[in-house]
């Protein structure tokens, strides 16, 4: 494994084949990790996502200005630029959704034709349009609870956790 | 940017281990790198009060950005798929989808939360290293420095960075609550299929739509003058939280690992005798309620009972 595959890996560039091996790679060889540590740390810096003041961040933007400017063209890679705590934390709001929706306190579909129900044929193909407030339909104090696990953010380390929290309450609620 | 890496990893090399005194740190770095730039797939545990769910989860990242797709495998089916922002959630029993989108990608610069700025409220040290889900895996302990928050304890593969196992602790170091992953794959090809839902999406379904409207800090009445140290505003929209009422003010607060949402809303009918204070059942999560005027303020979230009642007590109308 070049330090090209490695790096290009973390922009995201190899293949899913590539990344697979590497990863298989970095589990048996020290220096690539070693490696690897330096590259995000580089990158963390470059980000602003390390305070100057650090010292390899320090030495990392005073390369930077150093350097000449290349002029080239963008290759965007939206998505995956986005901010740090990004796919746990919004994993989180979509389960938290889901479990909001679990939570048993909902009538029963199309009981109430008085709630403005909306009704779709084939969701997939069509826009979402149409819809009710949860107030409508969340009748207790979990709605506060499950609002809240829908807003949660940047909750990296027991991300994971956190959406799953909510279905834990699921139990709670339909124990009622 | 791949260049310039190799650039900075030839010159910097010699820096490496002053730069990682604080290997605890660089952990997190990576775990969050991980979370977010890897494709896997798994199935993991969560516990707590004595109760146990178990889910799956599939996570890809492609050329569009993220796509995800996770299910319960306990009790009746629940699904959840995102396209970055974008969530749908589908309940097949009762045939309901619920839309929304992911609240951070409306405000993207606020998720950064660096290790050095979490290290001034908790205390971050490496455990040790052992088994999970069949994987090495380095722990990270954070201890919280002060009564305003609970501690956490991490699991992150060694090969992956992928956070394996969390648990979060109560003052007494009890368990209030953990995940796990049983099994995982990290990296690899994931399969477009798998990130669909497995429900059959014909047919009538109700729609909900859970978005709320954002607010601008600036322009609420409300000011919030007891705030636990390290924790700041996140969030402020107006939504539906009880029915017939769309206006009741949500604001989330985070000092990056725990989260606090205060609720205020018109405290009528049968809130206005809502005024009692106290935990409810949900394991980790606490809430405090308190009358402001004719506002009824219901403070929620993962911390310790004391922090809720000082965050309540902060609430107060600004002064026109």
């Amino acid at each position: 494994m070049t330090n090209e595959q490695l790096s290009g890996w973390m922009d995201g560039e190899a293949s899913a084949a590539e990344a697979e091996q590497i990863v298989k790679n970095l589990a048996g060889h020290g220096g690539s990790r070693e490696a690897c540590k330096l590259y995000w740390l580089v990158g963390d810096c470059l980000r602003g996502d390390f305070p100057r003041g650090n010292d390899l961040c320090d030495r990392v933007m005073t390369a930077l200005e150093t350097e000449p400017t290349v002029l080239a063209p963008i290759v965007h890679k939206a998505e995956q630029k986005r901010g740090r705590w990004m796919s746990l934390a919004a994993a989180v709001a979509g389960m938290a959704v889901a479990a909001w929706m679990g939570l048993g306190l909902w009538t029963p579909p199309f009981q109430d034709e008085a709630m403005g129900l909306a009704r779709q044929r084939g969701i997939q193909d069509q826009p979402l349009a149409a819809a009710v407030s949860p107030a409508e339909i969340l009748p207790d104090d979990r709605s506060y609870l499950m609002a809240h696990q829908a807003s949660a953010v940047g909750v990296p380390m027991a991300g994971v956790a956190q959406y799953i929290r909510t279905v834990n309450v699921e139990q709670v609620g339909g124990a009622r | 940017m791949t260049h310039l890496r190799m650039i900075l990893l030839v010159g910097l090399a010699l820096a490496a281990p002053a730069a990682f005194g604080d290997e605890a740190h660089t952990w997190l770095l990576r775990m969050n790198q991980a979370s977010r730039s890897l494709n896997y797939s798994g199935t993991f545990v969560y516990q707590s009060q004595g109760r146990i769910e178990t889910s799956r989860i599939v996570h890809l990242v492609d050329a569009s950005g993220e796509h995800e797709r996770l299910e319960t495998l306990d009790g009746p089916l629940r699904e959840v798929i995102r396209h970055n922002e974008d969530v749908q959630c589908f309940l097949p029993q009762d045939r309901i989808v619920v839309t929304d989108k992911a609240v951070l990608g409306r405000q993207p610069g606020r998720l950064i939360t660096k290790p050095a700025t979490l290290s001034e409220f908790y205390s971050i040290r490496l455990g040790v290293q052992e088994r999970v889900a069949g994987r090495d895996a380095q722990q990270i302990l954070l201890e919280p420095r002060d009564e305003m928050r609970y501690g956490h304890q991490l699991w992150i593969d060694v090969a992956s960075g992928l956070l394996l196992k969390a648990t979060m602790l109560n003052e007494h170091a009890g368990t209030l609550e953990q995940f796990a992953f049983s099994e995982v794959f990290p990296g690899g090809n994931i399969d477009h299929e798998k990130l669909k839902p497995s429900v059959l999406k014909t047919g009538e379904w109700r729609v909900i739509n859970a978005r709320g409207v954002e607010l601008r800090p600036e322009d609420l009445e409300w000011s919030f003058r007891k705030l636990p140290p390290g924790f700041r505003g996140v969030s402020w929209v107006k939504r539906s939280v009880r029915r017939g009422d769309a206006s009741t003010i949500h604001a989330v607060f985070s000092d990056g690992l725990a989260n606090v949402s205060v609720f205020i809303e018109a405290a009528a009918g049968s809130l206005a005798g809502a005024t009692q204070s106290g935990p409810v059942s949900t394991g980790s999560t606490g809430v405090y309620r308190r009358l402001v005027g004719d506002r009824l303020v219901t403070v929620l979230g993962e911390v310790p009972l004391g922090a809720l009642r000082r965050i309540a007590e902060g609430v107060e109308r600004r002064a026109k």
